[in-house]
């Protein structure tokens, strides 16, 4: 395997559920999901196969996915009242009371978050769900550290009223 | 509603880690994008196969194919035998050997080739394939035929010495193949010949003053003379 494709599969296998996820998070179909977390790592070995210049690959991915789901909504006409229920979670494991309640958490969470601003939605998935610290989101969504800090204070603000308006 | 605390909110918002997508998408989708992890193996498998490879090298590709064809028929053919379609091709490769033989070692040459009929012969024989039976004895016939003839024009001792070997392994093999039920009939030409080098060696022999042990290797080579053995006779004189 040529050195490129090694070093490109190394980022796929860290970036896939992350992007995947970052993505399901914002549309509401697993099919769309699936389509657009492809396409953003399509353009992103297009990009590296042509040897361009890619500084931090995992900001590079993000900013790839963020575009993507843009594009998409600026497509459909679609507002930004998104539902993702419909996104089946993978853990089969737990058993079926266990996962019904786990399910039901997670599908407010998942609702609440899919009806927040999508600048809300980006900082508090890659910080609480992906573990990046500000600075590193700072990067990211080239922003300042202190910009990301009121975002991810005020999407907390807006996720908790939202759930406490169930 | 209870209020919830920033711990059990952010607890919350952690679940979605489980949010995965489906492991197989994931592989094919890899596979779709990057292509299928290549083994060392299967790289100079594309190499030797793929188009380009072909395509821009067409006529060293074809050169190389009829080389390959050419030096596999020529193997395949040393292990043919006299009736089989690729033992022309041998013989052609040993017609093509003996221009290289020079003069004086050609008689060596012919008893090696005679040799090689008889070992022909002798996995003919053990395979039991009797359709190669009247061709590999016809070939051997053929070859001592050149024996002779070589050994006629050669009258120099210190080849003959070399030739004591060769005469000596076809005598075995000759037995060999005999005791297989094989009549390869009596090399009458051979016997002569042989017949007539030993008798004026007998006589050059009896023309010299020899040592006792000479004397002893002279009456050996006169008895067997005497019974008609002339290449047991002539290998005593030898290998003297």
């Amino acid at each position: 395997m040529s050195d490129q494709r090694k070093i490109f599969t190394q980022i796929y296998d860290e970036h896939i559920d992350k992007i995947y996820r970052f993505i399901a998070l914002k549309v509401n179909s697993q099919d769309i999901a699936q389509d657009l977390c492809s396409e953003t790592f399509v353009r992103a070995w297009k990009c590296f196969n042509e040897n361009k210049k890619i500084d931090n690959p995992q900001a590079f991915l993000y900013q790839i996915a963020r575009n993507l789901v843009i594009d998409h909504y600026r497509e459909k006409g679609r507002t930004q009242t998104i539902q993702v229920e419909n996104i089946p979670l993978i853990d089969e494991t737990v058993d079926l009371e266990e996962r019904s309640l786990k399910n039901s958490d997670l599908n407010e969470i998942k609702a609440v978050m899919a009806n927040i601003k999508p600048e809300y939605q980006d900082v508090v998935t890659l910080h609480y769900v992906e573990d990046y610290n500000v600075s590193e989101i700072a990067e990211m969504l080239n922003k300042s550290e202190g910009n990301v800090r009121v975002t991810l204070h005020r999407a907390l603000k807006s996720i908790r009223s939202k759930i406490e308006e169930v | 509603m209870t209020r919830l605390t920033e711990k059990q909110l952010i607890a919350k918002i952690r679940g979605l880690k489980q949010l995965k997508p489906d492991t197989s998408w994931v592989i094919l989708t890899k596979e779709n994008i990057i292509g299928k992890e290549e083994t060392s193996l299967s790289k100079w498998a594309w190499f030797f196969t793929g188009e380009r490879f072909v395509f821009n090298h067409k006529l060293a590709f074809s050169a190389l194919t009829v080389l390959i064809v050419f030096v596999g028929v020529f193997g395949f053919a040393q292990n043919s035998v006299p009736g089989d379609s690729l033992f022309s091709l041998k013989k052609i490769t040993e017609q093509g050997q003996s221009y290289f033989v020079s003069a004086e070692n050609q008689s060596k040459h012919n008893l090696e080739l005679a040799n090689k009929r008889l070992d022909d012969l002798t996995k003919i024989a053990t395979k039991n394939e009797v359709s190669n039976l009247a061709p590999a004895i016809s070939e051997y016939e053929e070859s001592v035929g050149k024996v002779v003839q070589g050994l006629a024009n050669n009258e120099n001792s210190y080849i003959l010495n070399e030739l004591a070997t060769e005469i000596q392994k076809l005598g075995e093999k000759e037995e060999q193949v005999k005791s297989l039920g094989i009549e390869i009939g009596q090399n009458e030409e051979l016997n002569s010949l042989l017949a007539d080098i030993v008798g004026k060696e007998i006589l050059d022999m009896e023309s010299r003053e020899l040592t006792e042990k000479e004397t002893e290797v002279l009456n050996s080579v006169k008895f067997e003379y005497e019974q008609g053995n002339y290449s047991k006779a002539l290998e005593i004189l030898l290998l003297k």
